[in-house]
């Protein structure tokens, strides 16, 4: 057996979680082949250990490796970065193959197979081991929890941990704003098309929208978080029985990206923009608006300094609190690996302060919200920005979310109406037809 | 991609070396097993990772299957798909747009390229040859690459239509969705078009020059040399150029990956990115194995269509 | 002579011009991989000060240390398998007439018309079987076995053009088969070897699809394959992309050049002889 077995001071502990495991899993009924129980401890052994980690995000990862090795000396973990774009290909290929990673980035497109085929370790044990219900926030732990067909989420058991949150809002250039005679950020979606018209009256490009690639979706989804549902939004995306985007209020927020580009605050040439091509044309101070996440607040506070502001869009009902769509930078383990106690030892790394410092000091937010000195800044203005919302548990999904496929009718999608060749309702229509052939 | 190995079916050459007189036959007969054990690495390895790999593709198309788990038979479900699917019936209606321009437009350029390289001035042509023919040897990334970014809202190509007074049509030509599958596919003519050039001067070199002669006797200018001496005497290598370009054109994968990844609302979506994207991302290996055949279906009966077409025509 | 000045005049005019439609972008790159790392570079514009070291800079972010032995790793090892299974081959069709040789020949042609997204997917799943995936020998195999139709049917036809007296010769000095091929046949091949050899170097090194599949781990991947997705994370760094796709071309580039007329009479005839 295995030498970390021989840990016996945690043997009750392993014990309840053994019990609290098989309760998980038992519910859900059908799964053919039931794992073996399994025996998990909380505390790792002293002997070296190698782990391969696969991810995306750079930062905060990188970051967050040298953190963890920082405290277990005797842990190195062999980081093996890949660009998001073949990301899902690649992680889907080798976590199912002889060399999996022993820890990979979580990204929902894969683990849909991957979940299902029994590549990801189910982290129920740990998650009662190490009391992970206290250490994380609950929607940032939605995300990460699936059925064990992977085909509705926020429901059956946890596959991975946030190690860092990131969370999409609008980004404006304080300069600018002031030239056009506006001196605060807009508090309403009538507010906002108000400067976005006076920063175009005042002879600027009011905004910058990367429509090659995800940057045009996300400012629907951004419009849609406004003024739609959020319950009828979650649904849809966590794959619930039932659910549609056909609604009003996403028919709206498509048709004010039209409107957009009709009044020319949107370019046409949005659709030959890449999403980093969007953020150079921002930085350089070339446009008033940019609809990106946290995750470019360093490189825009790095080149815009103090114009740089970020703010998230209110809710049409401004009683209620603002919601966000967002993700985490998520870690999830491979069932192949030979350490899982150790890689589980990394991902509860992911709750403690010192990770929490180092997401914020990399543009994150913080997975406990308490944690960390508010950095300075445009960071320090996400950071204030994300705090009602987290405190809300009202951050969501991004809409690829929903199913396989659905990025690239997201995409095509809002191309069509950026270069006026696609109605909204058939966006929609496009949306629902591959979340119905998915979820059936 | 733009690989002129996939050449056409050329015959080759009967062997005209003979190796054995009358010998006893049973010596022949284990002479000529003996020759299997020469072919046996070639035959191993192109089975192995081409012949088998294929005939696996055949049997994949057959099943819905994400990758991972266990797979279920669906018959003819995929190939279904391909009719009824707008994105995947589209795609392989742009490659057939492509065609016009990795194909059609690179044989009449490559002729005219071959008219002016012709003839008895030497002076420099080898360098014009050289450079015509440099685009064909490059990776085919770092061609998209440097096109993304001429056709780029500031790049080279709307910079000089603002300095000749048509400041009025420049946009972002790649992400224009009238135009976006044009300008892509007016880099593959800027590819092709050395390649073909190459293939005919090749063949013209094989003409007769008493042919010219006696053109030139009957009183025809350079350019009715031209048609109808040099025109019909490269005619077997413009099937070879429209053969290769062909395929490249239908197949071609890597130019709009790194250009456009198949917009503006799939307006430059090729079948080859669609294979890639549903085998690898969307978990969906039948569907992308049955678009893989399919596709190949088309290149050769592509293939087959010219060869008839050029045959006729001789 | 017949050509009248005027006409000379047009024909070096046209042909001046289509060098600058081709060049164009070749110039373009060039300048704009001088300018300032992380300058914005608007069309043809002369870069202030000449910063070559934008290219170390490149080369270090693009992790080109890794990319570059990869390509050669591959491509290096995919020249002499293409071309020993090739010379093989193509000597035993053409000179040793092996049972259905007719048939092996045209078996070997068939696929020259097959497009790689035929094969790719099953590839990657036949090798992930095997744990040859994210291994060069599965890229190596891959790239080897695409080209060999090409190789074994310029091997056998060269073969096939050399004169029947040099094998007869041999015969009647009693060499054996293998004694044939490497005294006698090879000596002379010199020239059809080379352009073989050239040519899968080049399309070895520029292969994407099958790299990009069979590779999952960055550092193992070939340099346009690196190219294709450093364009993700440096769109906004023009002189620094600049600067890494010369670097990626640079090696075919100079190949080209020195081995100019291999590649021309090896497209030209590869593709025509009869």
């Amino acid at each position: 057996m295995n030498p970390r077995n021989r840990i016996a001071a945690l043997a009750p502990v392993a014990a309840t979680a053994l019990l609290l495991a098989g309760c998980a899993t038992s519910g859900s009924g059908e799964n053919d082949s039931e794992p073996e129980p399994q025996e998990v401890s909380t505390e790792i052994t002293d002997e070296d250990v190698n782990l391969v980690l696969a991810y995306v995000d750079d930062p905060p990862t990188p970051a967050l490796v040298e953190g963890f090795e920082e405290e277990y000396p005797n842990v190195t973990i062999d980081a093996q970065q890949t660009d998001f774009g073949n990301y899902i290909t690649s992680i889907t290929r080798s976590m199912s193959s002889d060399d999996a990673p022993d820890l990979a980035q979580y990204n929902p497109g894969a683990m849909r197979s991957l979940i299902p085929a029994g590549e990801v370790l189910d982290l129920s044990a740990y998650y009662d081991g190490y009391g992970w219900d206290e250490a994380f926030p609950q929607a940032s732990l939605d995300q990460l929890m699936s059925d064990d067909e992977a085909m509705q989420f926020a429901t059956g058991s946890l596959y991975a941990a946030p190690g860092a949150l990131s969370v999409l809002g609008v980004f404006y250039n304080k300069d600018i704003l002031a030239d056009a005679g506006i001196d605060a950020p807009p508090q309403s979606l009538a507010e906002f098309e108000e400067a976005l018209a006076a920063v175009q009256d005042n002879g600027d490009q009011p905004m910058s929208v990367g429509g090659l690639e995800v940057g045009g979706f996300q400012l629907w989804n951004l419009l849609l978080n406004s003024t739609g549902d959020p319950q009828e939004y979650l649904d849809w995306v966590y794959g619930a029985p039932d659910s549609t985007i056909e609604t009003d209020a996403a028919q709206q927020a498509a048709q004010t990206i039209s409107d957009w580009v009709d009044e020319g605050y949107i370019s046409p040439s949005a659709n030959a923009t890449a999403d980093s091509d969007a953020l150079a044309e921002f930085t350089a101070g070339e446009a008033a608006f940019l609809v990106t996440g946290n995750w470019s607040a360093a490189a825009i506070d790095d080149e815009l300094g103090d114009a740089g502001g970020f703010f998230i869009l209110p809710r049409d009902d401004a009683d209620e609190p603002p919601v966000a769509s967002g993700s985490s930078v998520a870690y999830s383990i491979s069932s192949r690996t030979e350490h899982p106690d150790v890689a589980a030892a990394f991902l509860n790394y992911m709750s403690s302060a010192e990770a929490g410092q180092i997401a914020i000091d990399t543009g994150f937010m913080p997975v406990d919200t308490d944690a960390g000195a508010a950095a300075e800044g445009t960071l320090g203005e996400v950071a204030e920005a994300f705090a009602p919302v987290a405190e809300n548990d009202n951050i969501v999904p991004f809409p690829d979310f929903a199913a396989p496929g659905m990025i690239d009718q997201l995409k095509a999608g809002i191309q069509g109406i950026i270069s006026d060749q696609m109605e909204p309702d058939q966006f929609l229509a496009s949306m629902q037809e591959t979340w119905t052939s998915y979820h059936g | 991609m733009a690989n002129p190995a996939t050449t056409e079916v050329v015959r080759p050459g009967s062997p005209r070396v003979r190796t054995t007189s009358r010998r006893s036959s049973s010596a022949t007969r284990r002479r000529r097993t003996k020759a299997l054990v020469y072919l046996a690495p070639a035959l191993l390895i192109y089975t192995g990772f081409v012949i088998y790999p294929a005939l696996n593709t055949i049997q994949l198309s057959f099943l819905d299957w994400d990758g991972v788990q266990a797979p279920t038979v669906v018959g003819l479900d995929n190939y279904a798909q391909i009719f009824q699917n707008p994105e995947l019936y589209r795609s392989v209606l742009n490659a057939l747009v492509l065609i016009v321009f990795f194909t059609v437009i690179p044989v009449a350029v490559g002729l005219v390229m071959t008219a002016l390289l012709m003839g008895k001035v030497r002076r420099g042509m080898t360098f014009f040859r050289t450079v015509f023919f440099l685009p064909q040897v490059l990776p085919l990334v770092a061609v998209g690459i440097t096109w993304r970014w001429l056709y780029a809202e500031t790049g080279i190509l709307n910079q000089f239509l603002s300095a000749i007074g048509l400041g009025s049509i420049t946009r972002a030509w790649l992400g224009d969705y009238d135009l976006a599958l044009y300008a892509l596919g007016f880099i593959g003519t800027w590819v092709m078009s050395g390649l073909c050039m190459m293939l005919f001067l090749a063949g013209a070199q094989k003409i007769d020059p008493a042919l010219y002669e006696a053109a030139k006797l009957d009183g025809a200018g350079p350019l009715r040399q031209h048609l109808s001496v040099t025109l019909p005497g490269v005619r077997p290598e413009i099937t070879i150029a429209s053969v290769i370009t062909t395929i490249a054109a239908l197949a071609s994968f890597d130019l709009v990956f790194v250009t456009t990844d198949g917009g503006p609302a799939n307006q430059t979506n090729v079948p080859a990115l669609l294979v890639y994207r549903l085998a690898f991302t969307r978990g969906e290996v039948g569907t992308a194995s049955a678009l893989a055949i399919a596709l190949t279906v088309l290149v050769v009966v592509f293939v087959t269509l010219i060869r008839r077409i050029t045959r006729e025509a001789s | 002579m017949r050509t009248a000045p005027t006409g000379l005049v047009l024909r070096y005019g046209l042909l001046t011009l289509l060098a600058l439609l081709i060049l164009l972008p070749f110039v373009s790159l060039v300048l704009a991989a001088l300018h300032e790392s992380g300058a914005t570079v608007a069309g043809l514009a002369l870069p202030e000060r000449l910063h070559w070291e934008n290219f170390a800079l490149a080369w270090q972010q693009g992790g080109y240390n890794n990319l570059m032995r990869s390509s050669f790793i591959v491509a290096l090892s995919a020249v002499p398998i293409n071309a020993v299974c090739a010379i093989l081959a193509g000597f035993s069709l053409a000179v040793l007439h092996p049972w259905a040789g007719k048939h092996l020949s045209v078996f070997f042609v068939l696929g020259l018309t097959l497009p790689v997204e035929l094969i790719v997917i099953a590839l990657y799943f036949n090798l992930r079987n095997v744990g040859l995936t994210n291994n060069y020998l599965g890229v190596i195999g891959g790239v080897v076995a695409l080209l060999l139709p090409f190789g074994v049917y310029w091997m056998q036809s060269h073969f096939a053009s050399m004169p029947p007296s040099l094998v007869e010769a041999g015969r009647i000095d009693g060499a054996g088969d293998l004694t044939l091929l490497r005294r006698v046949l090879l000596p002379l091949s010199g020239p059809a070897l080379t352009t073989l050899a050239v040519l899968v170097f080049m399309w070895t090194w520029n292969q994407f699809l099958l790299v990009i599949v069979l590779m999952q781990d960055p550092a193992m991947r070939t340099a346009p394959a690196g190219l294709g997705l450093f364009v993700g994370q440096y769109t906004t760094n023009i002189p620094l992309l600049a600067a890494a796709t010369i670097i990626t071309v640079a090696p075919i580039v100079i190949m080209y050049l020195i081995f100019q007329r291999n590649f021309i009479s090896g497209i030209s005839q590869g593709a025509i002889k009869e």
